[in-house]
């Protein structure tokens, strides 16, 4: 008996040593556990050391110039060079013919750390400003967050679901749950969570057969519905089989043609994959079109570091700004578009967000980047990023490279996304000949009016988001007066919240009193059906 | 390589930091639920007591309060008139 036990030892420990010595060659810090060493305590395997964080986290609030980030310091130079006092402006509307402007903010409100007022007593005059002033704080406090070094576990993405979880889409936190993030467990969490998500949330919350968008809370119409069952069909499997990737063999790829693209462009793809997890069954090939898509660093310039790479998540999130092309409460100044820069040495610390800005930064080039110049006829790149999802960015404006796919279009497999587009808004630089006023975004020849009756005459679904109600309503109103859109289309998704918008203000940097929240509502549309009925009486 | 997504044991334990309790994120996914939840325990429980308080009442004993005056009323009816003939009848059946 004992003589067994001594044999059947020997060649356990022979197995443990062997396998201690090959985990001692891969990772000398994890010690093997023999099968007798069970009443010792584990060593613990030494990970990754946690670095301190710079700000602790009741220590976020820092009034913008005495923030200890270059970056938000730039910021808020930027703002005091930008936005006119509140105080000074609406007092001069009384006067006449003064003939001087509204002085430029300088002086820093000390409850929200914004340079609000061009002095104290305009700050204690404004009556308006305590209104908005908690959110601003907020805004500051979560800015030193994402900045402050910890561990952000909000940007801990998860990998994919077994093929018999079931998502909600009813709202972010239940998504959260279902999918399998990690517990969001304050506001600030959410914030800084649903701000990263919430381009590939809105799209895959809209086209999921789980969406909260259905028929009977009216959300979807009846046409509505038969375009998405149509996309569903290529996304999801017949209702009992199994969705996994072997579903996908038979299909055909997905399209989803994001037009207008800004900072979306520049989400890094990890994120993108996101959206591809939620359709296990389902391939994707998603377009970025747009003359503010950013394109790859060329492949020559391997010298500088490259401090753009996604590898942290603190990278990722100051990549992921929102685009919300914001509009001014007073109809003064022109619509600009949000970017933010990452600090390095060429490049300025901070771009504010101006309508034009210069060129859109450049994205880090992954290991299959490749140029699709030739193919597209415009500045364009392809990255295959994993068997399921395929990005392709164009920086090009969508009349350009429209040829490449009419006659392609698909109502099941394509569909187009417009994230803040701005329909609605007053065009920057084209006007009607007729009454002499700007054209809307979309009847200006210029921006959307040659491409919205291209979109409906593909007949796939277009589904738009506006980032406040008064947008969505600006654009909604717009569709009936532009020249070739106005009867030409059926309602697929009626204008309404966007369960999956983001949580996170965004504060236009030519007004902190101007606030939005991206992809706050969403909408569809479809170019309309003529049925074809045979006549079937003589009356 | 290090693995890129956060594993599923981390997430289960983010949601229940000690065993009995709830992580807030888990609350605020529980809170579309918890109206009709509630409503749907409450059902439930409603039933399991009304039937629990039926079997108990249907099983409980008899209350022959109401007949014992007439069950001795009978007995004197019977007794005086008939008191020894009654027991030699009884005898022989």
């Amino acid at each position: 008996m004992a003589a067994s036990l001594v044999y059947a030892r020997l060649p356990l420990r022979a197995a443990s040593t062997s396998a201690s010595r090959r985990y001692a060659l891969s990772a000398r810090r994890i010690q093997s556990r023999t099968l007798f060493s069970w009443l010792k305590s584990n060593p613990k395997a030494s990970g990754k050391k946690e670095q301190a964080p710079i700000l602790s986290q009741d220590d976020l609030f820092h009034p913008f110039s005495k923030s200890p980030f270059p970056a938000v310091r730039a910021r808020g130079e930027a703002i005091q060079s930008l936005a006119p006092c509140p105080v000074c402006s609406s007092s001069h509307d009384h006067l006449h013919g003064h003939g001087s402007q509204p002085k430029a903010v300088k002086f820093e409100c000390p409850d929200c750390g914004w340079p609000t007022h061009c002095s104290e007593e305009h700050w204690a005059a404004d009556e308006e400003h305590k209104k908005y002033c908690s959110r601003l704080r907020e805004v500051n406090e979560d800015d030193h967050d994402l900045r402050s070094g910890r561990r952000l576990r909000e940007f801990e993405l998860p990998g994919k679901l077994d093929s018999e979880a079931a998502i909600s889409f009813a709202n972010w936190d239940v998504f959260w749950y279902t999918r399998g993030f990690p517990s969001m467990d304050t506001e600030r969490s959410r914030r800084h969570a649903s701000k990263l998500l919430t381009y590939p949330l809105t799209i895959g919350s809209v086209l999921h057969q789980h969406s909260g968008l259905t028929l009977s809370n009216q959300r979807v119409t009846p046409e509505g519905s038969r375009s998405l069952a149509a996309l569903r069909t290529t996304l999801h499997v017949p209702p009992g089989a199994p969705e996994n990737e072997e579903a996908a063999a038979d299909k055909p790829q997905m399209r989803v043609f994001i037009l207008g693209a800004r900072a979306e462009s520049s989400l890094p793809p990890h994120v993108w994959e996101q959206l591809c997890m939620l359709f296990p069954a389902a391939l994707f090939h998603l377009y970025f079109i747009g003359p503010q898509v950013s394109l790859p660093k060329p492949p020559a310039k391997q010298a500088p570091p490259p401090s753009a790479k996604p590898t942290s998540p603190d990278a990722s999130s100051s990549d992921a700004a929102a685009s919300a092309s914001t509009a001014s409460e007073e109809p003064s100044t022109s619509e600009p578009a949000v970017e933010e820069v990452e600090h390095e040495e060429e490049k300025p610390l901070y771009l504010p967000n101006v309508y034009e800005p210069p060129t859109p930064a450049p994205i880090t080039r992954l290991k299959r980047t490749r140029s699709s110049l030739e193919k597209y006829g415009v500045p364009a790149y392809t990255v295959p990023y994993t068997a399921q999802l395929t990005i392709t960015g164009m920086q090009a404006n969508y009349i350009d490279v429209h040829h490449n796919f009419e006659e392609t279009f698909d109502p099941y497999t394509d569909c187009f996304f417009l994230f803040s587009p701005g329909f609605g808004f007053p065009s920057a630089n084209s006007t009607s000949e007729v009454t002499g006023e700007p054209l809307l975004g979309i009847a200006s020849p210029t921006e959307w009016g040659p491409v919205m009756p291209l979109l409906l005459a593909s007949k796939c679904p277009i589904f738009v988001t506006g980032f406040s109600p008064a947008d969505v309503e600006r654009d909604v109103q717009s569709l009936s007066t532009a020249p070739e859109v106005a009867g030409e289309f059926d309602w697929v998704v009626t204008p309404g919240p966007n369960a999956f918008g983001s949580e996170k203000w965004e504060v236009a940097d030519f007004d902190p009193r101007v606030m939005v929240k991206a992809n706050w509502g969403v909408w569809g549309i479809r170019g309309k059906t003529r049925e074809v009925r045979e006549r079937s009486s003589w009356f | 390589m290090v693995d890129p997504y956060i594993s599923r044991k981390e997430v289960n334990t983010s949601y229940r930091p000690k065993n009995n309790l709830m992580s807030p994120g888990l609350q605020r996914a529980r809170l579309p639920f918890r109206a009709r939840n509630a409503i749907t325990g409450l059902t439930l429980a409603g039933f399991v007591t009304g039937v629990w308080a039926y079997s108990i009442s249907a099983v409980k004993q008899d209350d022959f309060s109401d007949i014992d005056e007439e069950a001795r009323a009978l007995a004197k009816a019977n007794s005086p008139g008939t008191g020894t003939g009654a027991q030699t009848e009884e005898k022989s059946s």
